[in-house]
């Protein structure tokens, strides 16, 4: 059991986004990062399909952690995040069929997700609700901006476009809108961020 | 003893909490579904009629009348293929065997809105038989019974699993055009498919020429390109007669297929020439069988 510490929603916020990045630190759900995101619109829905399952399966677990027995929370957390992406899969084709026909592919892949079931075990389980809805959109918000982050590096270069907008006239280098393009993107923008955060870390010590 | 009831009592205790946790999950997506499904068919059928309309003249009221498909299997016979088609009188059953003799011919007067009420009706015409349900083309019918558009909705395999598509063809057969309904493609590459560049290529082709079509890998010509994104035609100053131009010069090439997604590229491309070739097949083989049949249908 974890010590009662008290988290508040910058400290959530500022750990899922740069601190224990689930893309660039924890390299957790690297299968959609790497498959998805050849464009930032890709990577945006599906950061915005996770966010939602991560609160929602949070918030629950964090209800009913005294009531989970312990032996068998792994099976209990998969049915519960089972739930929620049913939920939101039924909810979007049923009240909005325009954005649900763009982002019905990303919902249902949300069940296998190592990150959202990583943060249930890690945290949700062992902390207050309130603390797990901010650790939630911390997370969240993590993976939505490392996803976007790997997108627009990757859109730029492949297609020349940012959004579906046209930046250059031409296609730099395909290569970068393929699959296997992915790893060398999260490689390459991984080391980056890891090395501008002991800069950081390095500057601030100093002071 | 004492330990081993220790064990089942822990053992059922684990099981009756996942059983809890499974029945309320089970509950809460039952009402879930029970109060979203009415909604999500209405979506996917109001989808289906916008798609539809995009392929018929402006301005024309056109009737849409369904002819369902089914696989008709009897004891002590070979199985049939049932039609039920429009009449100008209501609608009629017409089973046919493979070669396209008639098997079974009725009148049928009762109401056929929903797949039960077709069942019945079908279960009243030839009792005993086991119906398979295949699917259901829509002919759009002018006012005068002409027919304007025939669309045929059908699946063909993608790169990773099933692509459903509808095809619209005209009074003559051609391609009128293709949409792309459902599809679990990769995006930016396989999922381009549904993306105009590709499926305006197949708009304009004959039957004749339909029956050749092949793919090529070759970039797709910027002109051409343009032309075919008939949505941006306004922003790019083109009118239909200006992209038209400028398409007629590639419009009996073969189609080029996605950069990085070649296989989805052929596949469409013959599910399309499938759905198309047995349309025409099998209408030809009704419109026969039912004049011999002294039926008139009412396209």
């Amino acid at each position: 059991m974890s010590t009662e510490r008290s988290y508040t929603l910058l400290e959530r916020l500022g750990n899922g986004l740069v601190k224990e990045n689930p893309i660039f630190k924890l390299a957790l759900s690297m299968c959609p990062a790497v498959a998805m995101t050849n464009t930032v619109r890709n990577g945006f829905l599906l950061g915005l399909a996770v966010l939602f399952v991560q609160v929602a399966s949070n918030v629950t677990v964090s209800i009913l952690r005294r009531g989970i027995h312990e032996r068998i929370r792994i099976p209990a957390y998969i049915i519960i995040i089972a739930t929620w992406v049913s939920v939101s899969d039924m909810g979007l084709a049923a009240y909005a069929p325009g954005f649900y026909k763009e982002i019905a592919l990303y919902v249902k892949l949300i069940v296998v997700f190592a990150i959202i079931i990583s943060r249930l075990e890690v945290f949700a389980s062992r902390n207050p609700v309130l603390p797990s809805l901010y650790d939630g959109l911390g997370m969240g918000l993590g993976f939505m901006f490392g996803l976007m982050l790997v997108g627009c590096f990757r859109e730029f270069l492949g297609a020349g476009t940012l959004w579906g907008f046209e930046i250059l006239p031409f296609k730099p280098f395909f290569f970068w809108s393929l699959p296997p393009a992915g790893f060398f993107a999260i490689g390459l923008i991984m080391a980056l961020f890891i090395w501008l955060e002991r800069k950081f870390n390095a500057w601030r010590t100093k002071r | 003893m004492r330990a081993g009831e220790e064990a089942v009592k822990e053992f059922l205790k684990i099981a009756a909490n996942l059983l809890a946790i499974c029945l309320v999950a089970a509950g809460l997506l039952g009402v879930i579904f029970i109060h979203t499904e009415a909604a999500r068919l209405r979506n996917e059928e109001a989808r289906l009629t916008t798609s539809m309309r995009r392929y018929l003249p402006q301005g024309v009221q056109a009737d849409f009348s369904p002819i369902h498909r089914y696989l008709v299997e009897e004891e002590g016979q070979e199985p049939g293929v049932g039609y039920l088609l429009p009449t100008r009188a209501g609608h009629a059953l017409l089973v046919l065997d493979p070669e396209g003799g008639i098997m079974h011919q009725a009148e049928v007067t009762a109401p056929l809105d929903s797949e039960a009420e077709r069942e019945e009706a079908m279960a009243h015409v030839l009792p005993g038989a086991r119906l398979h349900f295949a699917d259901t083309y829509i002919l759009a019918l002018g006012p005068d019974g002409r027919r304007l558009a025939s669309f045929i909705s059908g699946r063909t395999t993608g790169f990773k699993t099933w692509v459903k598509l509808l095809v619209a063809l005209g009074p003559d057969n051609g391609v009128l055009g293709l949409e792309v309904l459902e599809h679990e493609e990769d995006p930016g590459l396989g999922a381009e498919i549904e993306q105009e560049y590709f499926r305006n290529q197949f708009t304009g082709r004959t039957l004749e020429e339909l029956a050749h079509l092949g793919v090529v890998k070759l970039p797709l010509p910027d002109d051409y390109r343009r032309c075919l994104e008939r949505s941006r035609w306004a922003e790019r100053g083109l009118d239909a007669a200006k992209a038209h131009e400028m398409c007629a010069g590639y419009a009996h090439e073969d189609i080029h297929a996605i950069t990085g997604a070649t296989i989805s590229s052929r596949r469409v491309t013959q599910g399309v020439k499938r759905l198309a070739g047995a349309f025409v097949r099998r209408m030809d083989m009704v419109q026969a069988a039912a004049a011999k049949a002294g039926l008139e249908p009412a396209f």
